[in-house]
C-alpha cells in the first residue's frame, strides 16, 4: 500500500543546514584565535594544529553549503527567499575561507609578527573574530524567530545586532589603521617580501571582518519581508 | 422490473459488498491523509491516532455523513429520465463503486495520492454520461461539486493562514509564550468544538430521530464547545515549561501546549473526514438499495436508512484497522517538519472547511484541503519549506483521478448490463 501521503509536500527546512554551517564557522574562528595566539608567541607546533584543525573545519562548512544549496529546488515555496538564503550561506562561507587563508599564509611562512605591533596585531584580529562571532550570534537567533514565524519585531531585534556587528567593524576598521600606521615607521629594517606577506594578512583579517558584517545585512534581508 | 424483482438480491448483495470494499479502501488510505498531520507532528501515537480515528470517524460518518451522501445518492444523476429502466442505475452505482474501489487500490499500490471523492464522482458521471445518456447528468449539480474542489483548497488556505497569524501575533511573539498559550489555546478548542457540533446539531441528528431549530442547535454547540474548551484548559494546566520528549521529538512548553489543542484537532479532523468521506461509499450504496427496495422506483423520497451508515462507518474502521494504521506508521517515522503549533491551523482550518462542505452537503476532498491549509500556513511564514512539485503532482493526479474513474465505471457498467440484460 501507499507509503506516500500528502505530508510528502514538507520539504526539509534549510534553517538547521544553516545553523550548522553558522556552528562549522565558529569553530573556526576559535581555533583562528589560537591560531594566532601561538604564531604570536612563535609556537608553531599548536599552531600546526589549529591550523590542521581550521583546513577540516573549512572543508566541513563547504560540505554543509553544497548540501544546502543541493537542497534548495528551485520549486520550494519557502519562508524566506531562496536567493536571500543562498547569498547568505555564500557569504557565511568566506568565514572559514578567512580563516584557513589567514593561517595558511603566516604558517607557510613561518611568520614572525614584528614585536613593537604583537599587541596591536592581536588586537585587530580580535576585534575581527568578535565581528564573526557577533554575525554567528545573529545567525544563531534566526533559529527563534523561524519558530516564532518572523515578524517585525524580530525584524527590529536583528537589526540590533547588526548595529553592534557595525561597530565591532569599525573598531577593527580603527584597530587596522593604527597597526599599519605603528607598523609604517619601521618596515624598512624588516625583509621587504615578508613586509608584503604581513600586509597581505592584515588585508585578510580586515576581510574577515567585513565579511562578518555584509552576513548580519543579508540576515535582516532574509528575515525581513 | 422484472430484473430486479429476479436479481434484486443478488445486486443488493453485490452493492453491500462493493460498497464496504470502498468504504475499507478509504479506511486503508484515506484516513491517514486525514490523522497524518497530527502524527506526522507527534502529537499522537500511532494507536492513539488509530483509536481517536475509529471513534470520530466513525461519529461523523454516522452523525453527519447523511448530507453528502444523499448529493452522490440522487443529485447526480437525473433519476426521472431513466424511470423505465431502474435497473440501469443499479449497475452503473455498483460499477462507480467497483471503480473508484479499485482504481483506489492501485494509485495506492504505485503510492500516488489520489481522491476518493474524485475517483466516485468521475465515475458517477462516466457511467452515466456514457452507459445512460449525456442529460442524465445533473450538470449545474456536477459543476457546483467541480467547484468546490477548487473553492475549498482556498477557503482552508484563507482560514489556515488566518489562524497562523493570530498564533503568532496572540502567542508565539509575545514576551511569554507559554503564559499566552495556555490563556489562548482554549479559545482555538472551543473553535473546534464549535463547527464540530454546529453541523452535528443542524444536520446529523435527524436520522436519529432528534430536531433542532437553528437557534437551538446554536445554543447547544456554543454549550458544548465550552464544555470542551473548559475540558482542555484543564488539560493544560497540568503541563510546565519544560522541554520533554514526546514520541521521538523535543518540544518545548509551548509546543507541548499546542500538542494538546491538535489531539482536540485530530479529532475535529477524523470527524469531518468520516462525515464527508463516507458518502463516496455508501451514497452509492443507499442509491442502489433504495431502488432495490421499492422494487425499481427510483425517485424514492424515503429517507436514508441508517444501517447503510453503520456499513460506511465499520468499513473505514476495519479498513483503517487491517492497513490503515501501516500507511499511519510510515508518516509517523518521517521527519517532522510540521510541528504542533503549525499543524493544529492547518488541521482546524482543513476539518472546519470539510465538515462546513458536509453540512451542504458538497463531496469535497480531505486531502486537498489539508493541502491548501498547509499551503495556507506557509503563505502565513509558519513552514520552512513546501515542495511545490510534490503539490503539483497531488493536483496533476486529481485531474487523471476524474478520466481514469469514469473510464473504469463504463467498463463495468457495460460488463454489467450484459452479465444481467
Amino acid at each position: 500500500m501507499s507509503t506516500d501521503t500528502f505530508l510528502g509536500m514538507l520539504a526539509e527546512s534549510p534553517f538547521s543546514g544553516l545553523q550548522e554551517h553558522m556552528g562549522v564557522g565558529n569553530k573556526a574562528t576559535e581555533a583562528l584565535e589560537r591560531f594566532i595566539q601561538a604564531a604570536a608567541a612563535s609556537d608553531w607546533k599548536t599552531a600546526s594544529e589549529c591550523r590542521e584543525e581550521i583546513v577540516g573545519l573549512e572543508n566541513q562548512a563547504d560540505d554543509i553549503k553544497n548540501n544546502i544549496r543541493n537542497n534548495l529546488p528551485k520549486s520550494l515555496f519557502m519562508s524566506v527567499s531562496r536567493q536571500d538564503l543562498l547569498d547568505l550561506v555564500f557569504t557565511m562561507d568566506g568565514i572559514p575561507n578567512a580563516a584557513k587563508d589567514i593561517s595558511g599564509v603566516m604558517i607557510g611562512r613561518k611568520m614572525e609578527i614584528p614585536k613593537e605591533i604583537i599587541k596591536s596585531f592581536i588586537d585587530c584580529s580580535n576585534a575581527a573574530i568578535k565581528a564573526a562571532n557577533q554575525a554567528s550570534d545573529a545567525i544563531r537567533k534566526v533559529d527563534g524567530m523561524q519558530k516564532r514565524g518572523f515578524s517585525s519585531s524580530d525584524v527590529a531585534a536583528l537589526s540590533e545586532l547588526v548595529t553592534k556587528l557595525e561597530q565591532i567593524e569599525k573598531e577593527n576598521d580603527e584597530f587596522e589603521i593604527a597597526l599599519r600606521n605603528k607598523f609604517f615607521k619601521f618596515e624598512k629594517e624588516y625583509d621587504p617580501v615578508d613586509v608584503m606577506f604581513f600586509y597581505d594578512v592584515i588585508n585578510k583579517i580586515g576581510s574577515l571582518a567585513d565579511i562578518s558584517q555584509t552576513v548580519g545585512h543579508l540576515l535582516v534581508r532574509l528575515v525581513s519581508k | 422490473m422484472e430484473i430486479l424483482i429476479e436479481y434484486g438480491y443478488i445486486l443488493l448483495i453485490i452493492g453491500c459488498v462493493c460498497g464496504f470494499f470502498m468504504a475499507w479502501g478509504i479506511g486503508a488510505n484515506d484516513v491517514a491523509n486525514a490523522m497524518g498531520t497530527s502524527v506526522g507532528a507527534r502529537a499522537l501515537t500511532l494507536y492513539q491516532a488509530v483509536f481517536v480515528a475509529c471513534v470520530f470517524e466513525f461519529a461523523g460518518a454516522y452523525l453527519a455523513g447523511g448530507e453528502v451522501t444523499s448529493t452522490i445518492r440522487k443529485e447526480i444523476i437525473d433519476a426521472s429520465v431513466i424511470n423505465d429502466t431502474p435497473q440501469l442505475l443499479v449497475y452503473g452505482m455498483i460499477a462507480s463503486l467497483l471503480a473508484a474501489g479499485i482504481w483506489l487500490l492501485i494509485a495506492s499500490y504505485f503510492g500516488w495520492p489520489v481522491s476518493t471523492t474524485h475517483s466516485i464522482i468521475g465515475a458517477i458521471v462516466g457511467f452515466a454520461a456514457v452507459g445512460i445518456g449525456f442529460d442524465v447528468v445533473q450538470w449545474g449539480k456536477v459543476g457546483s461539486i467541480v467547484a468546490s474542489w477548487i473553492v475549498s483548497p482556498v477557503v482552508a488556505g484563507t482560514i489556515s493562514f488566518l489562524l497562523f497569524t493570530s498564533v503568532k501575533r496572540l502567542i508565539l511573539q509575545t514576551s511569554d509564550p507559554f503564559m499566552s498559550a495556555k490563556r489562548y489555546v482554549p479559545f482555538y478548542m472551543f473553535l473546534a468544538g464549535f463547527v464540530v457540533s454546529m453541523v452535528t446539531f443542524l444536520k446529523g441528528l435527524k436520522h436519529v430521530g432528534l430536531n433542532f431549530t437553528a437557534s437551538e442547535s446554536t445554543a447547544w454547540s456554543l454549550v458544548f464547545a465550552l464544555i470542551i474548551s473548559l475540558f482542555g484548559a484543564l488539560i493544560l494546566q497540568r503541563i510546565d515549561n519544560t522541554t520533554k520528549e514526546k514520541n521521538g521529538a523535543m518540544f518545548d512548553g509551548v509546543e507541548r501546549i499546542f500538542a494538546i489543542l491538535m489531539v482536540f484537532t485530530a479529532c475535529a479532523m477524523a470527524f469531518a473526514h468520516g462525515s464527508n468521506d463516507v458518502a463516496n461509499a455508501i451514497g452509492p450504496l443507499a442509491a442502489i438499495v433504495s431502488v432495490v427496495q421499492s422494487g425499481g422506483e427510483i425517485a424514492s423520497k424515503s429517507v436514508l436508512p441508517p444501517w447503510i451508515l453503520l456499513i460506511g462507518a465499520s468499513g473505514i474502521v476495519i479498513g483503517l484497522g487491517t492497513l490503515g494504521y501501516r500507511v499511519m506508521m510510515t508518516v509517523g517515522t518521517a521527519i517532522t517538519e510540521l510541528t504542533p503549533s503549525r499543524g493544529f491551523a492547518a488541521e482546524l482550518a482543513a476539518a472546519g472547511t470539510v465538515v462546513i462542505a458536509s453540512g451542504t452537503g458538497l463531496p469535497i476532498s480531505t486531502t486537498h484541503t489539508l493541502v491548501g491549509a498547509v499551503l495556507g500556513v506557509g503563505l502565513a511564514r509558519g513552514i520552512d519549506a513546501i515542495n511545490l512539485n510534490v503539490v503539483g503532482k497531488i493536483i496533476l493526479s486529481w485531474i487523471v483521478t476524474l478520466p481514469v474513474g469514469a473510464g473504469l465505471s463504463i467498463l463495468f457498467f457495460f460488463a454489467l448490463k450484459g452479465a444481467f440484460g
